[in-house]
């Protein structure tokens, strides 16, 4: 073994980390060699004058202040970001997806047993709509199928706009009122551009997509993952801005509690007008698909999954819209003018005056019938 | 005694590390409370030593702690708590070695909490040991900031090199190569005062 060799394994030597066939090399070469020899004392020293250097206490009150300022940054994100962080990564979106599907679908189905049960007199929930400050106050939500049947129990309370059947007054009227609004409508209305956002990305939309007015569709049942500010886009505007930050979660949809609507429209889509709004539609979806991983998913799962076991009606879909309180009569013309409102219950004249003066957004509840099924 | 036992989960408490960052996780920040106090002197000695500078040392080694609760969320238990938190320990202090370099650096002198640990020292003794360490901080100093690193976790903190290597990420036998390459640079360094010591001697 040449000098230069063996100090390559000096430290490994020093260590007492070499195998024997090199170690008894190495330990030959030492013993006839003093510059080698010198050199490991020299790196002995070395390393024992590391190992001599004594363990220091860190500053009095260290751990404290390291808490102090944990705690500090621990209040800036929301709690459920760090519980997700070490998920969000893993789990792919498409399962999220499918958990969100899976509510949904025994969601609609808890729906459509109730309509199917009420039959033509289906009661209102009795309760008042409660200001949106209650709600975010955290006032549990009703569970639906539980309202309705107090609102059966209570006479007075039960409101005798039938959503199920629709009087012949109620056809008649909207054909009337329909036509004429169509054209009024449609001057007014020239961006649709977050018509067919993320959500409800398909076609056969029968709401209203047009108007200046700011409503926004929540989409039921998907707001429980998200939290406030951190929304993925989700959630159509009806011709309106889409506002970050919307995703209250206090006013999330899920599947067991759902907040009474301030009003409640059952319509039926209508085929011959909005094809001309359709094909902007179509190509408004088309350019959003890419972004609209989970919602689309959800929507084709809230077409399909109603069982149509009711032949005079079919629920195909059921869309929320928060609408500020002054431009409820937009959208309501809206919704008049392209879609047949069967049904509806709005919202009292005392509770808008209320609403427009704490300028709170109104709950719409809007109940989508096959028209095929008819 | 110097020597710390990071190597291992610790489990002094009863709970290991690897069972605190899951409930820090979990949003438990109270856990944290508990690795910091375990690992808070291992990490302040090794920054310390990296910088020389005792309140840069605890200045930086908050940031360490600090970063390692952001990034909690990836730590993925695959590893030892205490060796993620070396590798954010070591590119701290280098970054941080970095800035003190490039303004004009002044040579902190070891401070006189070191003499405390030895059993009564005379005052020659005293002035000897610190002239000495004095001495091997500056040429730590001197080293680059990953071999002094490397000298650090396996002279002094006693860690195995399957652990270096993994701190460093780098492989074993990179590990070996660079711990001698680093030891002779500073052997190089403390040369001549060893041989004048001798000479005393």
């Amino acid at each position: 073994m040449t000098c230069a060799e063996v100090q390559l394994l000096l430290s490994e030597y020093i260590e007492k980390s070499l195998d024997t066939i090199r170690l008894k090399a190495v330990e030959s070469h030492l013993l006839a060699c003093p510059g080698c020899r010198a050199e490991t004392e020299g790196l002995m020293d070395c390393i024992r004058q590391i190992s001599d250097l004594p363990l220091l206490d860190p500053p009095i009150g260290f751990t404290q202040r390291v808490m102090t300022h944990m705690r500090e940054i621990e209040t800036r994100p929301s709690w459920w970001r760090k519980v997700l962080a070490p998920v969000r990564v893993s789990v792919p979106i498409q399962a999220t997806a499918v958990v969100l599907v899976a509510v949904l679908a025994v969601f609609l189905y808890q729906k459509e047993s109730q309509i199917s049960e009420n039959g033509a007199s289906r009661s209102i929930p009795p309760t008042l709509p409660s200001p949106l400050s209650d709600n975010r106050s955290g006032t549990k939500l009703e569970e639906p199928t539980a309202a309705a049947q107090h609102g059966a129990d209570i006479p007075g309370q039960t409101n005798s706009k039938a959503t199920a059947i629709p009087s012949p007054n109620a056809e008649s009227r909207k054909k009337a009122s329909g036509a004429a609004l169509t054209e009024q409508a449609k001057p007014k209305t020239p961006s649709s551009t977050n018509v067919e956002a993320n959500s409800a990305g398909d076609i056969k939309d029968p709401l209203p997509r047009r108007g200046p007015i700011q409503a926004q569709e929540i989409a039921t049942g998907m707001e429980g993952l998200r939290s406030s500010g951190e929304g993925f886009g989700f959630g159509p505007t009806i011709g309106g801005s889409l506002r970050p930050g919307f995703f209250l979660p206090e006013r999330s949809l899920s599947p067991i509690t759902e907040p009474t609507a301030d009003a409640e429209f059952v319509v039926r889509r209508r085929e011959t007008p909005t094809r001309d709004q359709n094909g902007i539609a179509r190509s408004e979806s088309a350019r959003q698909s890419a972004e609209s991983d989970i919602a689309p998913a959800v929507a084709k799962q809230t077409l399909a999954s109603p069982p149509s076991q009711s032949s005079s009606m079919a629920v195909r879909e059921i869309r929320w819209f928060a609408v500020p309180a002054d431009q409820y009569e937009q959208f309501r013309k809206d919704l008049v003018s392209e879609t047949t409102i069967d049904s509806e219950k709005t919202i009292g004249v005392s509770e808008r005056d209320f609403a427009l003066k704490s300028n709170r957004e109104l709950l719409i509840k809007v109940i989508i019938v096959s028209a095929a099924e008819r | 005694m110097n020597r710390s036992n990071q190597t291992e989960e610790m489990v002094a408490d009863g709970i290991s590390d690897a069972e605190c960052v899951r409930r820090v996780q979990r949003g438990e920040t109270d856990a944290f409370e508990t690795l910091v106090r375990r690992h808070e002197k291992t990490i302040f000695n090794l920054v310390y030593r990296m910088l020389g500078d005792a309140e840069e040392a605890a200045e930086v080694s908050q940031e360490v702690f600090l970063s390692a609760f952001r990034a909690a969320g990836q730590f993925r238990g695959d590893a030892n708590f205490s060796t993620w938190l070396y590798r954010i320990a070591i590119n701290h202090a280098s970054t941080r070695r970095k800035t003190l370099n490039s303004r004009q650096r002044k040579v902190v002198p070891i401070e006189s909490a070191d003499s405390l640990h030895d059993p009564q020292p005379g005052p020659l003794e005293i002035l000897e040991k610190q002239e000495i360490r004095e001495k091997v901080q500056f040429a730590l100093n001197q080293l680059e900031p990953d071999d002094a690193a490397v000298i650090l976790l396996r002279d002094m903190q006693d860690v195995s090199y399957n652990e270096v290597a993994h701190v460093l990420e780098i492989p074993v036998g990179t590990v070996k190569s660079r711990l001698h390459r680093a030891r002779q640079a500073l052997k190089s360094r403390l040369k001549s005062y060893f041989s004048a010591e001798r000479k005393a001697v």
